[in-house]
């Protein structure tokens, strides 16, 4: 609410857009002000196109208390005046937010899906310029994280039953932060030893999976979460000192939890070991340093499970941690490790990923499966005339551009389609840029098609790649 | 007073056409709707300022289908009278 346009300068823009005197446009403002004053007084209605209307709103007379003194009072009626906006200046107000449109939110349960996709929301609704950099190194560990947590979470449902609903989802995400830990552990002592332990580890998980079996054959469900998370950390080490004892352990009842979640560390070493094996190795000395806590630990603090299980929380968190700022911050150094050491997989990916890219800058249309039953617009789209040449503005999105040129936000697609040679993202627009409005057939923007629509819909979630 | 009554009152009191009337406070309305921005409050004549308030996002639940929905920001045209529009009101009797 910096400057405020006052009466006087409104009568400079009006007399420059009149080319009239400034006296002229006073002389209306002061007759517009004694009329309106007037009729409002007279009327207590003044209804005004393009502006609004101003009601006065009768407040009856009513009883109150003096605050300071306690005494009754009354607080006598009187008029209050109410704006009631013309619709179309309500419109034209809110145009850089028309685009918006509600969003519908995943239930309550899923505690880390939430937070992302309202992230992930509100930078598509907002596609500031600050937003291009910083969210893109963040996006590898957070789907590396959710892809575990998902897996996961789909092993201990199918396994734990009834009792996964008594679990509180802070120890589902205790436990996932476990899991990780064990997994980065694992994956650091592969590193070091290498194909050793994946040959190890084979025969390994025949013996637990066969186990398991067994066991689910038992009724008893655990609820006590605590002191099974402690055990599989311990089994995690014992592993790790001595990689046969695992079996041993098992026989006990109470090991239900734990055989799971190592069968599930297993498969996911197996997956990730090779892979990892180059990420991993800035990691390898924090790791290990960490490592030798755990088993002291379960020395110690046989009896009080409560406080080994915090301790290893904590340890898990730095391990996580650490893990995470070590990924992202040598992100570079890696690169340039594994360019000087010129691994075949990761330079084949970055050459699949510069070819896919050239190839859709020619292929203007994105072409859905059959089955989806959208063959009827899937056809390939030609943007040879143009009704418009618009160089972006700071206000400017894909979605305004397309309400304000064919008068529905979901036709963006067209614009977007039509200007890929210079636009990497939907969302990436830059201020001066030159965009290329196409003249699209009738049919093609007919708002009352609901196929139509959901089409444009469902082929914007595309490209946004959602 | 509507706005056929309004152009009428203003021609007569500037002595134009009610056409010429109408066109002025179409020029007006077209000016002051150009000018206002969140930033830049438009005064209207003595009688007060139109602003534009932002509402924010919020989260609102269907009670029956217990689906959350993020509705998004907003802006809305706000009127703030002047001290002086709102006293003149205020001694207004009830005439009815």
């Amino acid at each position: 609410m910096s400057e405020k346009i006052n009466s006087k300068e409104l009568a400079k823009l009006m007399a420059s857009h009149l080319g009239v005197s400034l006296q002229a446009s006073n002389a209306f403002l002061e007759a517009f002000q004694d009329v309106f004053e007037e009729a409002l007084l007279r009327d207590k209605v003044v209804k005004i196109n393009g502006v609004g209307t101003f009601k006065l709103v009768w407040h009856a007379p009513r009883k109150s208390v003096n605050v300071r003194t306690g005494d009754e009072m009354e607080i006598a009626g009187h008029y209050k005046i109410s704006f009631l906006p013309d619709g179309d200046w309500n419109t034209k107000v809110n145009e850089p937010m028309a685009h918006l449109e509600a969003v519908e939110l995943p239930g309550e349960g899923d505690v880390i899906t939430v937070p992302t996709d309202t992230v992930e929301d509100i930078d598509s609704e907002m596609p500031l310029e600050e937003n291009g950099g910083k969210a893109d190194d963040y996006v590898l560990p957070m789907e590396h994280l959710n892809e575990q947590v998902t897996e996961v979470k789909s092993l201990l449902a199918g396994i734990m039953g009834d009792s996964a609903n008594m679990t509180s989802e802070p120890d589902e995400s205790s436990e996932v932060a476990e899991v990780q830990e064990s997994i980065e552990e694992n994956a650091v002592e592969e590193d070091s030893v290498a194909e050793e332990t994946i040959e190890i580890n084979i025969p390994q998980i025949k013996e637990v999976t066969d186990l398991v079996s067994e066991i689910q054959a038992v009724p008893e469900v655990e609820s006590n979460v605590e002191p099974n998370q402690e055990q599989t950390v311990d089994d995690v080490s014992d592993e790790l000192s001595e990689e046969s004892e695992v079996v041993e352990v098992l026989p006990e009842a109470q090991q239900e939890e734990p055989v799971v979640e190592t069968v599930a560390e297993e498969q996911m070493e197996e997956t990730e070991a090779e892979d990892d094996s180059v990420k991993e190795e800035p990691q390898v000395p924090k790791e290990q340093d960490n490592e030798p806590q755990e088993p002291t630990k379960h020395k110690t603090c046989v009896w009080p499970w409560l406080v080994g299980v915090l301790c290893l929380l904590v340890v898990a968190g730095l391990g996580y941690y650490f893990y995470n700022t070590y990924y992202t911050g040598d992100n570079n150094v890696q690169e340039n490790l594994i360019a000087e050491e010129s691994v075949e997989p990761v330079d084949s990916l970055v050459n699949v990923a510069e070819e896919t890219v050239e190839e859709v800058v020619y292929d203007s249309t994105y072409y859905f499966p059959p089955e989806t039953g959208y063959e009827a617009y899937d056809i390939p789209r030609k943007y040879t005339d143009y009704i418009a040449y618009r160089t972006v503005t700071s206000e400017d999105r894909l979605v305004t551009l397309a309400l304000q040129y064919y008068g529905h936000k979901f036709f963006w697609v067209y614009i977007y389609e039509a200007n890929r040679d210079v636009l990497s993202h939907p969302d990436k627009l830059t201020v001066g840029q030159q965009l290329k409005i196409p003249q699209i057939d009738t049919s093609l923007i007919d708002t009352g098609n609901s196929e139509l629509m959901e089409y444009v819909k469902k082929l914007g979630d595309v490209y946004v790649g959602k | 007073m509507n706005n056929k009554e309004l152009v009428v009152a203003l021609a007569e009191k500037m002595a134009v056409t009610q056409k010429e009337a109408a066109a002025l406070l179409g020029v007006y309305v077209e000016e002051a709707q150009k000018v206002l921005t969140v930033e830049q409050p438009v005064a209207f004549l003595n009688a007060g300022n139109f602003e534009v308030k932002v509402r924010e996002q919020r989260l609102s639940v269907n009670p029956k289908t217990k689906k959350r929905l993020l509705v998004p920001p907003k802006m809305v045209l706000n009127f703030v009278p002047t001290t002086v529009l709102k006293s003149k009101i205020k001694q207004l009797g009830q005439d009815e």
